[in-house]
C-alpha cells in the first residue's frame, strides 16, 4: 500500500507541476491558403487584444474595398493570452499561430531576438519603402540589426503629465511654471499642504512606469546601445532621486495595481498623473464627470530647457513566419500602419494615437478637447513624437522590467539606499543574462 | 477478443491519454532541464540549468516563502478544518447541511474570481477591509504592498479557501468512528474533551495524514493566488517556487532554467511526502 501510494502520489505530482510548463497552442488555424505572388485573397486571421483588436476590426471594411478577395478574422484574446499563446506558438515552432499578431513594442525584441527566424521579415515583402513615414523611436523598436523591419510599427505612447485644473487652481499653482522635476515637487508640497492631495499615484510594488519614463526622456533605459545593463547609470540614479524625494515628501499615493491608480486618478486623489496619451481615453471613460477640470503637460525635464518628451507603451505588428497565407497578412498589415484613414479611426473612436507621421497633418490634431480645458491636446502629443529618444528593450526587457519594480519597492518601502539598491539590480540582472554591466 | 483482453482494450484510451499528456511531458521536461537555448535552438548545456538554480538567490527566497507559508498555514487550515468539522458533526447544530455547503463552497469557486474579490476587498486605498477597520480606529493597512502583510493577505485567501476542502474529509472521518467507542468512554466516566482527545483524535490519524500530505504537495504548488494577488511582490516577498517557475518559462522564455526548477520541486515534494508517511508510521 505505502508504496503503491507514494508511486502514485509522485507520478500525480509530476504531472501537476510540469503541467506548467507543457501547453498547448490552441487549436487556431490560420486561414486558406492564398496564392503566393499573385493578388491578396483568402482569409487570414489577427490577434489583438480590447480596443487595438476593435481598431482593427474598424479598419476590415477599408482593407476589403481594395482587396474584395480577403476574409479578414480579427480575434480579441486578451493581452496576456496573447503573449502566452504566441510564446508557445513560437517555441514549437510555429504551431496554432495566426497570420497577425499584436505585440507591444517593449516586448518585440524579447520574441525577436530568442525567436529570430519566427517573424517575417517585413522589408523583404516592401516595407522598407514606409521608413521614412515613422520617427526614430518607432524605427528602432521595429528594425532588427541590420535594420530590417520584423514589425510595423503602429501605435505610439508619447507621455505627458495629466493634471487636475480645479486642483491646482485651488492651490494657486499655475502648471506652465513647472519647468523642471524640482518644479514639479515644489508644487506637489504647495498642493499637498494647500489642497490635501496627493501629487502622484504610483504602484510601488508592481510598477515602475515613472521611473522608466524618466529613463526615456533622458535617453536612457535598462540596457545601454550595445545591451549591456545600463541601471547603474547617472541617468538611473537621477531618476530614483527624484522619486525618493516624491515619497519623502509623501507626495506619492501607493497603489495597488492598475485599478487602484485609475481609482485614486478618478476619485480626486491624486493631483497629476504622468502617462502615456493612451490614458486619455481612460479618464475620459471613467471620469465623463470631469469634463473640463483635466488638463495635460509634458513631463518636467531633469534640468532646465531638457529633454520632456518619452515614450510609454505603444504597440506594433508581427506577421509570424509560419502563416500560409503572408501575401494577405502582409496587405493588411501595411494597409493597416501606413494609410492614414485606419490610423484617424483608431484614434477617434478608440483613442489609440498613431504613429504614421503624416496623420499628424490631419485637422484631428487641430482641434481643441472640450474635456481637457480646451487644450489641444493631441497636438502637444504629436509634436513630441519626433523627440521621444531611442531605447533599447532588448530580449531581457521582463527581467529588468521585474528587478526594477522590486528595485523601486525596495527603495521606497524598505528605504534601501538608491546607490547600493542599483549595484544590487545590476548584479542580478547580470547573473541571470550574461550582459555586462555597462561601466 | 478474449475474456483475458478486454479489460486492456477498455482501459486503452485512458492509458493513452496518460501516456500523451502525461509521461511524454514529464520525459520531455526532463531533457529540457539540462538544455538551454542558443538563438532557436536548444542546445544540450549538462547540468548548467541546475547549478544556476542553487546559486540563484531568488530560488532560495521563493523557497523559503513556500516553506513559510507550509508551515504557519497548513497547520492553521487544518486546525479549523477539525474545529469546524467536529462542530458540525454535534447532534447540537441545526442546519447541518447549510453550513456544510456554506464551508465547502469557496473551494469550488474560480480560484480567479476569489482572487480577484480579495483583491478588491483588501485594497489599501479603497478595500472594504481597510474601511472596516478605519471604524475601531485601525490605521489603513497596506495589504498587497507591504512585505509582511502580503504574506498574511495571501495565507488567508489560502486559508479561506481550503479549509471547507479539508473539514469534509475530516468529516467523512469523523462519521466512520463506530459510536459504541463513545458510549463505551461515557460509562467509563470519560468527559467530552477526553473523549475528543482519547478518541475522536486517535481516530482520526489517517485522515490527519492524508490531509497533511495532501496541503504539503497543493502549498508547495501554490501559484494562482500569489499570481493574481501580489504577482508575487512586493520585493518578492511572496513569490513562490510554482510563480517562479512560471516567469522564467513565460516571462523570460528560459524553458529549460523553468524545468529544472520544476524537477527541484518533485524532488522536494517526493521527500517530504515520503518523510510525512514515514513519520506519521503508516505501515497498515
Amino acid at each position: 500500500m505505502k508504496k503503491w501510494l507514494s508511486i502514485f502520489l509522485l507520478v500525480g505530482l509530476v504531472a501537476g507541476v510540469l503541467s506548467a510548463c507543457s501547453g498547448n497552442g490552441g487549436g487556431e488555424t490560420s486561414g486558406e491558403n492564398g496564392e503566393s505572388g499573385g493578388e491578396p485573397s483568402g482569409e487570414i486571421t489577427v490577434w489583438g487584444w480590447n480596443v487595438a483588436a476593435e481598431s482593427m476590426e474598424l479598419a476590415v471594411d477599408g482593407f476589403k474595398e481594395q482587396y474584395p478577395d480577403v476574409e479578414v478574422k480579427v480575434e480579441d484574446i486578451g493581452r496576456l493570452d496573447v503573449y502566452e499563446k504566441l510564446t508557445v506558438g513560437l517555441a514549437s515552432g510555429g504551431n496554432g499561430l495566426p497570420d497577425v499578431v499584436l505585440v507591444e513594442s517593449d516586448r518585440l525584441a524579447n520574441y525577436q531576438e530568442q525567436f529570430p527566424d519566427a517573424l517575417t521579415n517585413l522589408s523583404e515583402m516592401g516595407y522598407d519603402k514606409h521608413e521614412d513615414k515613422f520617427g526614430e523611436y518607432k524605427l528602432s523598436v521595429t528594425q532588427n540589426s541590420d535594420g530590417d523591419f520584423f514589425a510595423a510599427p503602429w501605435d505610439i505612447g508619447p507621455t505627458g503629465v495629466f493634471y487636475r485644473t480645479d486642483i491646482f487652481e485651488e492651490a494657486g499653482v499655475n502648471p506652465e511654471d513647472i519647468k523642471t522635476w524640482d518644479d514639479y515637487i515644489e508644487a506637489g508640497k504647495t498642493i499637498k499642504e494647500k489642497t490635501g492631495t496627493n501629487m502622484v499615484p504610483v504602484d510601488i510594488a508592481k510598477d515602475d512606469a515613472l521611473y522608466r519614463m524618466m529613463l526615456n526622456q533622458q535617453g536612457a533605459y535598462y540596457y545601454d546601445e550595445e545591451g549591456n545593463i545600463d541601471v547603474t547609470s547617472e541617468e538611473s540614479k537621477k531618476a530614483f532621486e527624484v522619486i525618493k524625494q516624491l515619497n519623502n515628501e509623501e507626495l506619492i499615493l501607493n497603489n495597488d495595481g492598475w485599478n487602484g491608480v485609475v481609482s485614486a486618478t478618478v476619485n480626486g486623489e491624486v493631483a497629476t498623473v504622468p502617462f502615456g496619451v493612451w490614458y486619455t481615453g481612460t479618464i475620459m471613460d471613467q471620469a465623463p464627470d470631469q469634463s473640463g477640470q483635466w488638463g495635460v503637460f509634458q513631463l518636467p525635464a531633469f534640468e532646465e530647457g531638457g529633454n520632456r518628451a518619452a515614450n510609454l507603451g505603444g504597440s506594433d505588428l508581427v506577421i509570424p513566419s509560419s502563416s500560409d497565407n503572408k501575401n494577405t497578412a502582409y496587405a493588411f498589415v501595411e494597409y493597416f500602419t501606413t494609410e492614414v484613414d485606419p490610423q484617424m479611426k483608431a484614434l477617434e473612436e478608440k483613442g489609440i494615437f498613431p504613429s504614421l507621421n503624416s496623420t499628424y497633418e490631419e485637422d484631428f490634431f487641430n482641434q481643441e478637447s472640450e474635456f481637457f480645458s480646451n487644450q489641444k491636446i493631441f497636438k502637444l502629443f504629436a509634436d513630441e513624437v519626433s523627440d521621444i529618444p531611442v531605447a533599447n528593450y532588448t530580449s531581457d526587457y521582463s527581467r529588468a522590467f521585474d528587478t526594477m519594480s522590486d528595485t523601486q519597492a525596495s527603495i521606497l518601502l524598505d528605504g534601501k539606499d538608491i546607490e547600493t539598491a542599483l549595484q544590487d539590480a545590476a548584479e542580478k540582472l547580470k547573473s541571470e543574462t550574461d550582459r555586462k554591466i555597462s561601466e | 477478443m478474449t475474456p483475458k483482453n478486454v479489460p486492456y482494450i477498455f482501459i486503452l484510451p485512458a492509458v493513452t491519454f496518460f501516456l500523451i499528456f502525461t509521461v511524454y511531458p514529464v520525459i520531455s521536461s526532463l531533457l529540457l532541464s539540462f538544455q538551454k537555448r542558443e538563438g532557436s535552438e536548444y542546445v544540450f548545456a549538462g547540468l548548467e540549468n541546475y547549478t544556476r538554480l542553487f546559486q540563484d538567490e531568488l530560488f532560495y527566497k521563493a523557497l523559503g516563502n513556500t516553506f513559510l507559508i507550509l508551515i504557519v498555514q497548513v497547520p492553521i487550515q487544518l486546525f479549523l478544518a477539525v474545529v469546524i468539522a467536529v462542530a458540525l458533526n454535534s447532534q447540537l447544530v441545526k442546519m447541518k447541511s447549510f453550513f456544510r455547503i456554506a464551508f465547502f463552497m469557496p473551494a469550488i469557486t474560480a480560484l480567479v474570481a476569489s482572487s480577484i474579490i480579495f483583491m478588491i476587498m483588501l485594497d489599501e486605498n479603497y478595500g472594504l477591509v481597510n474601511y472596516l477597520l478605519s471604524f475601531v480606529g485601525i490605521d489603513p493597512i497596506a495589504w498587497l504592498s507591504d512585505p509582511f502583510w502580503a504574506k498574511v493577505a495571501l495565507m488567508a485567501a489560502i486559508t479561506w479557501r481550503w479549509t471547507g476542502y479539508n473539514m469534509v474529509i475530516f468529516l467523512a472521518g469523523l462519521q466512520n468512528i463506530p459510536g459504541s467507542l463513545y458510549e463505551a468512554a461515557e460509562m467509563d466516566g470519560a468527559g467530552k474533551l477526553r473523549q475528543f482527545f482519547y478518541i475522536t483524535v486517535p481516530q482520526l490519524k489517517p485522515i490527519f495524514l492524508f490531509t497533511f500530505v495532501l496541503s504539503t504537495i497543493g502549498t508547495l504548488q501554490l501559484f494562482d493566488e500569489p499570481y493574481i494577488l501580489t504577482e508575487g511582490g512586493p520585493n518578492n516577498s511572496t513569490l513562490t517556487i510554482t510563480l517562479y517557475l512560471y516567469q522564467n518559462g513565460f516571462r523570460y522564455f528560459d524553458f529549460g532554467y523553468a524545468s529544472a526548477i520544476a524537477y527541484v520541486l518533485v524532488l522536494i515534494i517526493g521527500v517530504l511526502s515520503w518523510a510525512q508517511m514515514k513519520w506519521a508510521g503508516e505501515d497498515k
